[in-house]
């Protein structure tokens, strides 16, 4: 793990660092507004794609219309391609590899859940949002909401506790979800993340190439430790800087999940949502 | 009553009567070359009974600089679901009615649409997949030659915009619009729909034949003389289009220009039974 640790750290080299994106966790109000800018984008792109929703859309063209919807407002590339997952896919069952996370032909039903992922990067700012919501009944949905604003709370305090680590809040969360009684789907993405953060992205006009995380965001993160830059059981470093928080919680037969970008600075603590709409 | 909204930074124009304020709303998709004033002798025969709304397709009506992107279908369905869910329009049914290269977008629509749609009406038109099937077809081909033209890009456009009148009129006179008509005087944006038959030709060997379809009722009317399209058989209609009616009439290529009132007594009774 160390070797793997200290071969992730090649942002520190000086020219490249510079040419793909500051390694500054201090950022100005005008940067914060920036990523806000975009956070805004990606959950406007969300809410308008997810009201023109209806049975019988497949989530590959889901995808298509909020990557549509993005590309016209200026997005020239992404952290991940646009990603719909409908009814049970929401809770990942029946997802093994890579594959099977993206956009399919599976197509919305009433009475399903709905998760909207996107990450678009804005004029070099990237966000990183989830989308969710229901399309008629769902048992469980509207309480798992309730549950999830709960955890915006929540999350947002388990980062003011002085000397807490990244792992001591992976823990938390994941012990009251389970109290809950949901499952963790966080723990089924890569790294089992339940954040990541977020740097400037000046290349996003590059093509992306890979699918569905882009070499930016692989690149972003890896170059300068992954470890530190990934909210896991096992994440080391500090915690200072912009994080992009994913919980994801699985119900019976469907799951949810919020992504908000949370900025954790000096003396300040929130969510950038809590922040004048820009977009 | 010519309106605009924005929709994704970009200006969206349409022509539309809306007194009713309830009912479905007739939505006119027309083709090429024209803009939403092709429909305008049917207006007056359905207004009585329905609302409707024309909307111009992206780059015909208005001086704006449109982005290439913004004329594939994709783009432009998602315009429409756009505009369709303002709040004058947003509790409506839709019925889509597609004339020409504005069949797909309408066919399209009525599958997204969902059970917002009401019915679908294809003037000498196709969906997509049809369309595709069309294009590979010789018969169809031989009548349809000129779209290889348009796939010429900026030459073809020059040509278009520099002999736009005398382009009009031989194909209007081509398609049988008379002499007389208004539509021969439509400017020279009208011929900004090659790039959305550009986009159309793109983008068809990426689409899939499925079975699956919307099962709204469907109404083909197609013009025996058309010159541009050959009569399909009604087992092909029926292979491309669940619960369809076809009517066959004796007429060419812009039947909603003339005999307006018998399209209009067709769609009426389409909506009323």
């Amino acid at each position: 793990m160390k070797i793997l640790e200290n071969l992730t750290k090649s942002h520190n080299i000086p020219l490249l660092g510079k040419v793909l994106g500051r390694d500054d966790k201090a950022y100005s109000k005008e940067d914060l507004r920036k990523f806000k800018a975009s956070q805004d984008l990606a959950l406007n792109a969300a809410s308008e794609v997810g009201k023109m929703l209806r049975p019988g859309w497949t989530e590959k063209k889901t995808a298509k219309y909020l990557d549509i919807y993005l590309k016209d407002y200026g997005v020239k590339g992404y952290l991940h391609q646009p990603f719909a997952w409908f009814g049970e896919r929401t809770r990942f069952r029946g997802c093994g590899g890579y594959a099977d996370f993206m956009p399919s032909d599976r197509e919305l039903k009433d009475n399903e859940a709905v998760i909207l992922d996107i990450a678009p990067i804005l004029e070099g700012y990237p966000a990183d949002i989830g989308y969710p919501l229901s399309f008629g009944e769902v048992k469980g949905f509207d309480k798992a909401r309730e549950d999830l604003i709960f955890y915006k709370t929540y999350i947002k305090e388990l980062f003011t506790v002085k000397e807490t680590s990244g792992g001591e809040i992976w823990n938390k969360v994941n012990e009251s979800l389970i109290d809950k009684g949901y499952d963790n789907i966080h723990q089924k993405y890569p790294m089992h993340v339940l954040g990541h953060k977020m740097y400037p992205m000046p290349l996003e006009w590059v093509p992306g190439l890979l699918k569905p995380f882009s070499w930016q965001a692989y690149w972003s993160l890896a170059s300068r430790g992954l470890f530190s830059e990934t909210l896991t059981s096992y994440h080391k470093g500090e915690l200072k800087g912009l994080w992009a928080i994913e919980p994801h919680l699985g119900g019976e037969n469907f799951g949810i999940k919020f992504e908000e970008m949370l900025w954790v600075g000096e003396d300040e603590i929130y969510w950038l949502s809590e922040t004048e709409q820009i977009h | 009553m010519e309106r605009s909204q924005n929709i994704r930074n970009l200006s969206f124009n349409y022509l539309s009567s809306l007194k009713h304020g309830k009912g479905p709303v007739i939505y006119f998709l027309h083709g090429f070359p024209d803009n939403a004033y092709a429909w305008q002798p049917l207006w007056e025969e359905i207004e009585e009974h329905f609302d409707w709304v024309a909307p111009h397709l992206p780059g015909v009506c208005g001086e704006e600089k449109v982005p290439l992107m913004r004329y594939s279908l994709n783009n432009m369905i998602l315009d429409h679901l756009e505009f369709l869910s303002n709040e004058e329009l947003k509790e409506r049914q839709i019925v889509c009615v597609g004339h020409d290269l504005g069949g797909p977008i309408a066919s399209e629509l009525n599958e997204v649409l969902g059970t917002r749609s009401k019915g679908l009406i294809l003037v000498n038109s196709f969906s997509m997949k049809h369309f595709k099937k069309r294009v590979l077809d010789p018969t169809q081909l031989r009548k349809s030659s000129y779209m290889l033209f348009f796939q010429a890009g900026k030459t073809a456009e020059f040509i278009f915009k520099r002999y736009h009148r005398k382009t009009l009129n031989k194909i209007y006179n081509m398609g049988g619009v008379c002499e007389s008509d208004e539509l021969r005087n439509n400017p020279s944006q009208v011929f900004h729909g090659i790039r959305i038959y550009r986009q159309y030709m793109k983008n068809i060997f990426s689409i899939k034949k499925t079975n699956k379809q919307n099962n709204n009722p469907k109404l083909m009317i197609l013009g025996l003389h058309d010159p541009f399209i050959t009569i399909p058989h009604l087992d092909e209609v029926e292979s491309y289009y669940s619960n369809c009616k076809l009517r066959v009439l004796p007429v060419s290529h812009w039947p909603h220009r003339d005999p307006a009132n018998r399209v209009g007594k067709l769609i009426c009774d389409f909506l009323e039974t």
